[in-house]
């Protein structure tokens, strides 16, 4: 069974320490709603787990299937069966959409020797470009490159229906989706779910994204630390009464309000 | 494939396909009015030379021009009125050469659509590409393509010239070149030299690294370093692999773009 074991991780940006000891644990078959005020290290973690190098492990350990990820480069955490859809996913001119994914999945069928064959894999393309009802000349495109910001997110989930990862974890799919788009693409994620029980990190700040992907549990991640973990109440409650009570709760400030409170300490001593 | 000899007359079949190793200062081919065309020409340069093609009037030719070799070339084209020309190149040398390649489009609806691509992983290619706009209502499109690797240096000159007289013209040039390595380069320069006040032009030139950003995009899908390296670098060639679909151009471009990746 896959599982994702992230223990006590630190990760820095531009030598700015934003990821601040964080646990968490993703089964598969498991969906876990990362929720958190903007800036609090989301994308952060979600681009640390899935190697970015932007990004440094200062401290701590992400596991995946008992190996050790921080020592596996980018592709290899894919091979393994990660997946990250990107909240901003890049354009590649010049490369079709259908020879990337043929060639990420023959990469990832490497090991066993079984490389798709290129009819199966049209067919399979066409099928999962029909389910997410994408324009066909889709995959003939190149990636990214001319899309709307909504086809650009359903691209992402193109390509999970055809690497079917083992754990995914979705950045802000919903962002950009128009509401059908979004019961669209969930039921894509719920097929593929069901299918292979892969696991989800999903990282949303719309509850309506949640009404169809139905989470597992919710953890919130404030100041890069986890600081509250809950079923699916706890969604409710943040959508209520925002994130001002939980980081109360926690003892969090807010580090404008630290930065204002040092300034004011400074200029009194003067 | 036959080899090609000294001043040819070429018309009317719909693909040949000639192997010419350049050895002397001039060869020059005429291609016969009202003819439809596709020619593959690989050049093995030996000597300094010279080649002239001349598209006679109402013909429609697609050239693909594949040059090897270790000696600079020049290649003249005039195109007649009423004839389209498209001219698809690809020039891979290991010694410092100039390559000169002049178009020169002569009369009325003459068109040109030209896409050259030049790698370099050791030599110092120079030279120029001329579209010469020398009549009224005539087209010319051009995208050039540079990719530098290891030491090697590219430095080029992309020159529409639209002439006095030359009313309803359209030019445009596209220039992307991706540098590999911090020890090559590319220096390229799109010109546009007007003398006609009613034409249309424009130039665009697009000079740069690779996007760590699209790197790391195609590696979160499972392709390694270097097959995401390649993918993009590919993808100076697969815009026209994809236009042209021929498999001759698509053979010979394969192994010249191994060697400047270094695979």
């Amino acid at each position: 069974m896959a599982k994702l074991v992230i223990k006590d991780l630190w990760a820095s940006a531009a030598g700015v320490m934003i990821l601040k000891g964080v646990n968490l644990e993703i089964n598969e078959g498991e969906v876990v709603a990362l929720m958190g005020p903007n800036g609090s290290g989301k994308s952060t973690l979600a681009y640390a787990i899935m190697g970015h190098p932007a990004y440094k492990i200062e401290k701590g350990s992400i596991e995946f299937d008992g190996k050790n990820l921080t020592e596996l480069t980018t592709d290899m955490r894919a091979r393994l069966g990660l997946f990250l859809a990107m909240q901003s996913p890049y354009e590649i001119s010049g490369v079709t959409n259908r020879d990337f994914i043929k060639q990420a999945l023959d990469k990832k069928e490497t090991k066993g020797n079984k490389l798709i064959s290129y009819y199966k894999f049209s067919l399979k393309l066409e099928e999962a470009i029909k389910d997410l009802e994408m324009d066909k000349d889709l995959a003939d495109r190149y990636v990214n490159e001319s899309f709307s910001g909504g086809e650009k997110k359903k691209n992402e989930i193109l390509q999970m229906k055809m690497l079917e990862p083992k754990i995914s974890i979705l950045d802000e799919i919903d962002s950009g989706l128009d509401v059908d788009a979004v019961r669209i693409v969930s039921e894509n994620i719920n097929n593929l779910k069901e299918k292979n029980n892969m696991g989800l990190m999903v990282i949303s700040h719309y509850h309506r994204l949640y009404e169809y992907i139905k989470p597992s549990r919710v953890v919130v991640l404030i100041n890069g630390t986890i600081v509250k973990e809950g079923d699916t109440s706890l969604m409710d409650f943040i959508d209520k009464n925002g994130f001002d009570s939980i980081k109360r709760e926690a003892g969090i400030e807010d580090e404008i309000t630290l930065l204002e409170t040092c300034a004011f300490k400074v200029n009194k001593n003067d | 494939m036959t080899n090609l000899i000294d001043r040819e007359i070429i018309g009317r079949s719909s693909i040949e396909s000639y192997k010419l190793i350049v050895s002397s200062p001039n060869y020059s081919f005429d291609i016969l009015k009202n003819t439809t065309t596709k020619i593959h020409l690989f050049l093995d340069v030996l000597n300094e030379s010279k080649l002239f093609f001349n598209i006679n009037e109402n013909s429609n030719v697609e050239l693909i021009l594949i040059s090897t070799g270790n000696a600079s070339y020049e290649v003249e084209i005039n195109i007649e009125r009423d004839s389209s020309f498209k001219f698809y190149t690809a020039d891979s040398f290991d010694t410092d050469v100039s390559i000169t390649k002049s178009v020169n489009l002569k009369g009325i609806n003459a068109s040109l659509y030209a896409y050259e691509f030049i790698p370099s992983n050791s030599s110092s290619i120079t030279g120029a590409f001329k579209l010469n706009h020398l009549y009224k209502d005539t087209k010319s499109e051009g995208i050039f393509n540079y990719l530098s690797n290891g030491n090697g240096v590219i430095n080029r000159d992309t020159i529409s010239t639209m002439e006095e007289n030359t009313f309803n013209s359209d030019s445009s040039e596209n220039i992307k070149g991706l540098i590999l390595s911090e020890t090559s380069r590319i220096d390229a320069k799109p010109i546009l030299i007007i003398k006609c006040d009613d034409v249309h032009a424009s130039h665009g030139c697009a000079i740069g690294t690779i996007n760590a950003n699209e790197i790391y995009y195609l590696m979160s899908r499972g392709l390694t370093y270097n097959d995401a390296l390649r993918i993009i670098c590919k993808s100076l060639i697969n815009p026209i692999l994809r236009e042209i679909n021929d498999d001759e151009f698509l053979n010979a471009t394969k192994p010249i773009l191994d060697k400047t990746i270094g695979e």
